[in-house]
């Protein structure tokens, strides 16, 4: 259930004069979503961490791949999302929590959200060195269709004195071919695609690599690694649930 | 420790205890992202703290911003030097220094200096890059000297750089004034006054001129050596009964960056000592902890378009209770974004909400998030937004903000962008709600808080003691009889220290001593620090005002009044105050002395643009001296702040004592800077030359031009790249 179907119906009970405070308790989570995702974390932490940072939020060494065990996700049917900040070593479970204008946002317990347009981050919120918004237009076209294509890519981030930098990169996006992949003991028949970027920035030169793993058939992307950043770096997703 | 559920609902400034934390938080933390420059050769600090050698300078400039401490020592000698690089070319500094001097009246000098040096000329394809400078123009002398300097680089890493020196950079290889040219009044240098901290217009490049010159060598990204010849004799500190004796002018030495913030560097110097060196780099420019970490804001609620199942209608803002059902509703929403909710007004198609804002430093991030609240609380047919931030109790501006704008440039790539050109910003006065002279305590918001925290007062350079300090517990108590009429006080119990004691110095013959006994009030019982009810207004647009009674501060109690008109959208302030005051007695909790006065200001404070702010204060000052104060700051749009302030009156300078006028320099940290979350607290310190009697104004707190700032359209335009944040 998203937000927005919360806050949609949200109004319709106003509009029968029903106590609507119940509804807006002022979490961005339904109590539902909220103890589902907890739980979920629980289960990661047992399951892939090597040892417990803050709490809720289970870290792993950088570099180590995650997988996760089918049993975290058992009996889970709202859509689920697994992220791993590799510089990090942070790993969370999202849930959406929003959506506007085909941009779907996800947010896990510990208040980190992303943001996705046709499973491409467009917005971080709750890290240093947040992605304030993104221009994906052109890679976000290669990969829906599925083609080879060079395109640019614009970052808005934040410098030390709030203001509102355009950091452009120009991307090759390849097709890699099919690949079957495993996903909490899920096989997903996916189209992999290569986006590579560089550019420069007001620190310098950048380079970074976003791969994405998308369904062979329908428009969803079951896996990626995209770069947000310099201050983030690599964040691995996975759609548990869908 | 705290205690009720609103621990900090006061914007806490002006602990110079808080600053020196935050000072050693921020140099711990100091900004990961300082760029790493290659073998390209930065400009460093020489034993003054200003670019240069040794102890001569080059014709170079810090990074814009560059805020650089530098603890350098040689055997009788110490000093302490804060620069800072007041814009790309002008570089300014404050000087603390320990100095003996055998064979004077007195042998150990404790010495507060100011310098500036500007970059003329960027070096070009033939020609070097060219600066001027005044060192220590306003204290007492002891390194008063003025220089041109050339440099030039030579090959990749390595530079020259050659300069003629006047004053005490020409006490070695001295020769007659080149100047004297002009004029052979240059040929003579006059002396100074006893009193010193006048800039001694007719001293400059005045008497003998010498040469000096060096070369710098970059040798990779971390080693640096330089090379030096020197005017400078070091004639008082090598005098006869010295810890050394002055042999040659050149001089030797290596730097070692440690780390981004920090180099280390020792000098074979005169081929007599070693001296030693420590700088520390902050750039308030540079983000700490690679930004500032918000939780995540509730995501904008899109309506569902009218005709396609959503329901548009009015109807709603007929039914009974609408109003409050929503205001409910909304209230959370903003609790958990650390805002109170002051009041919503809604009609069927325009929400005004009012409310303050307690925990983001950038007030347009709290704009977001709370316009990104609204469009999860109101029906469809609210399309119009108007917030308004609040402070004290009191309206700022009013935001108004097209609910389909929000919807539309969430995600936009030029969002940001977009949605300022949409936004329109208006004085709030006129709305409905804004202006009572009663303005409620919000529900849910509890009217008494208080909390106990340790406390470290300190003082700095003062003529016999660098820093003195105290440090006990303090009890903060508020109670809020109304958002805008507050009874506030704190007690404090001093634990150790070493402020308290007798008069500072002889005090100020004819004045009463309204600061130099300042250490009377340092005390070993409890202490009532302050004791005050303070009510804000908001009486006409554009017109905000205070009104203070009590104890006021720690030396003085009475009555303030304050009245600022700040056009909306306007460069230009204009303030009144007036505050009649009656000294404390030290020695009893709430008892007054006989010493009342009345003293008052007329302010105008200017928005330069690009971060520059200035503000004039002319009127009566508490010793009853008539003059008028000057104040040029840099601000970042974080909330740093960095400036220098000068107090002229008529009480003379010999009557004034050391430093003959009051003037220094104030350093604001925001703590989100030094913690990388959000925060409101700032901690300031100012840095006086000396405390003395002239030229003192009354310790009040809230008074309403910063307050209103944030609560004003220019500083949510500042960090309006935080808005989608």
């Amino acid at each position: 259930m998203t937000r927005n179907t919360r806050g949609m119906r949200a109004v319709a009970a106003l509009a029968g004069m029903l106590a609507l405070a119940a509804c807006s308790s002022g979490g961005q989570f339904g109590d539902d979503q909220s103890v589902t995702l907890t739980a979920i974390a629980d289960r990661l932490r047992s399951s892939v961490a090597q040892d417990e940072g803050e709490a809720g939020v289970p870290r792993i060494r950088p570099g180590q791949r995650v997988s996760v065990d089918p049993s975290v996700i058992a009996g889970v049917t709202t859509p689920l999302m697994l992220a791993h900040v590799v510089d990090r070593g942070a790993v969370a479970s999202l849930a959406p929590v929003g959506v506007n204008g085909g941009v779907v946002t996800w947010q896990s317990p510990d208040g980190v959200s992303l943001s996705f347009a046709g499973g491409m981050m467009v917005a971080t919120r709750g890290l240093n060195g947040d992605l304030i918004g993104a221009d994906v237009i052109g890679s976000l076209g290669a990969v829906r269709d599925g083609r080879p294509a060079t395109v640019t890519r614009v970052h808005r981030m934040l410098d030390g004195e709030l203001e509102l930098l355009s950091d452009r990169y120009t991307c090759t996006v390849t097709v890699d071919g099919p690949e079957t992949i495993s996903i909490a003991g899920r096989e997903r028949a996916t189209l992999r695609m290569t986006e590579s970027c560089s550019g420069s920035d007001s620190l310098g030169d950048a380079e970074f690599t976003n791969v994405y793993w998308r369904d062979a058939q329908r428009n969803i992307v079951w896996q990626s690694r995209q770069w947000v950043g310099r201050g983030v770096g690599v964040v691995n997703l996975q759609r548990l649930v869908e | 420790m705290c205690g009720g559920a609103k621990c900090g609902p006061v914007r806490r400034r002006g602990r110079a205890a808080a600053l020196a934390a935050g000072l050693a938080a921020g140099l711990a933390v100091a900004p990961a992202a300082v760029v790493a420059q290659g073998h390209e050769l930065r400009f460093s600090p020489n034993l003054y703290g200003m670019p240069g050698l040794v102890d001569m300078p080059t014709a170079g400039s810090f990074r814009d911003a560059d805020l650089i401490t530098s603890f350098g020592w040689l055997p009788g000698t110490s000093r302490v030097t804060l620069a800072f690089q007041i814009t790309d070319r002008l570089t300014g500094s404050f000087r603390y220094s320990r100095v003996e001097r055998p064979g004077t009246t007195s042998p150990v000098l404790y010495d507060r200096s100011f310098d500036l040096h500007y970059r003329l000329l960027d070096e070009g394809s033939w020609w070097p890059s060219l600066a001027v400078g005044l060192r220590d123009f306003i204290g007492t002398g002891v390194y008063s000297s003025e220089y041109l300097v050339a440099t030039r680089t030579l090959a990749p890493g390595l530079r020259v750089t050659g300069g003629l020196g006047w004053g005490r950079l020409a006490s070695h290889g001295g020769f007659r004034n080149p100047l004297g040219i002009i004029d052979p009044g240059f040929e003579t240098r006059p002396g100074r006054s006893d009193e010193g901290g006048l800039p001694l217009l007719e001293q400059f490049f005045r008497g003998d001129a010498a040469f000096f010159g060096g070369v710098e060598w970059q040798v990779n990204d971390r080693l640096r050596l330089v090379a030096e010849y020197s005017s400078d004799a070091y004639t008082t500190e090598t005098a006869p009964g010295a810890q050394w004796d002055w042999a040659r002018p050149f001089s030797f030495g290596a730097s070692y960056r440690v780390s981004d913030s920090t180099t280390l560097s020792a000098y074979a110097m005169h081929g007599a000592v070693v001296a030693l060196q420590a700088s520390v780099v902050l750039n308030p420019r540079l983000p700490s902890h690679g930004g500032v970490r918000v939780t995540a804001p509730q995501p904008v609620v899109r309506r569902v378009a009218e005709g396609t199942g959503g329901d548009w209608s009015t109807a709603w803002a007929a039914r009974p209770g609408a109003a409050e059902t929503l205001t409910d509703a909304l209230r959370p929403l903003l609790t958990a974004e650390g805002m109170v909710l002051h009041g919503v007004q809604i009609g069927p198609t325009q929400a005004v909400v009012r409310y303050s804002n307690t925990r983001h430093e950038a007030p347009a991030r709290a704009v977001g998030r709370v316009a990104r609240a609204m469009t999860a609380v109101f029906p469809p047919s609210v399309e119009e937004f108007v917030l308004v931030p609040m402070v004290n109790g009191v309206a700022g501006s009013a935001v108004t903000i097209r609910r389909t704008d929000i919807e539309s440039y969430e995600f936009h790539p030029q969002g940001t962008e977009e949605l300022l050109a949409q936004v329109h910003f208006a004085d709030a006065v006129g709305l409905p709600g804004v202006g009572r002279l009663w303005e409620p305590v919000p529900e849910g918001q509890r009217r008494f808080a208080w909390s106990v925290s340790p406390y470290l007062a300190l003082s700095f350079f003062d003529p016999d003691n660098p820093v003195r300090g105290d440090v006990g517990i303090r009890a903060d108590g508020r109670f809020a009889l109304a958002s805008n009429l507050v009874l506030s006080g704190a007690i404090t119990q001093r634990l150790a220290g070493n402020t308290r004691g007798s008069p500072r110095g002889p005090g100020t013959p004819g004045y009463e001593p309204v600061r130099t006994s300042g250490p009377l009030y340092s005390s070993d019982s409890p202490v009532v620090d302050t004791l005050m009810l303070e009510h804000f207004g908001r009486p006409f647009a554009n017109t905000f005002t205070r009104v203070s009674v009590g104890h006021l501060e720690r030396m003085y109690g009475g009555l303030s009044a304050e009245v600022l008109w700040m056009p909306e959208g306007s460069r230009l302030a204009l303030g009144a105050e007036v505050n009649h005051v009656w000294r404390r007695d030290p020695d009893s909790l709430l008892g007054v002395l006989d010493y009342d006065v009345t003293t008052g200001h007329l302010s105008a404070y200017y928005d330069f643009g690009n971060g520059f702010l200035g503000q004039v204060d002319a009127g009566r000052y508490l010793a009853g001296d008539w003059g008028a104060t000057v104040r040029l700051e840099r601000e970042f749009a974080n909330g740093w702040r960095i400036g220098a302030f000068a107090t002229l009156t008529d009480m003379p300078f010999e009557v004034f004592g050391e430093g003959s006028f009051d003037k220094g320099i104030t350093l604001t940290i925001p703590l989100t800077w030094v913690l990388g979350t959000p925060s409101q607290t700032m901690n300031t310190a100012t840095l006086r030359s000396l405390t003395r009697d002239g030229g003192a104004r009354l310790d009040i707190r809230n008074r309403l031009y910063p307050a209103v700032r944030e609560v004003r359209s220019g500083r949510m335009t500042d960090t309006w790249g935080t808005v989608w944040q």
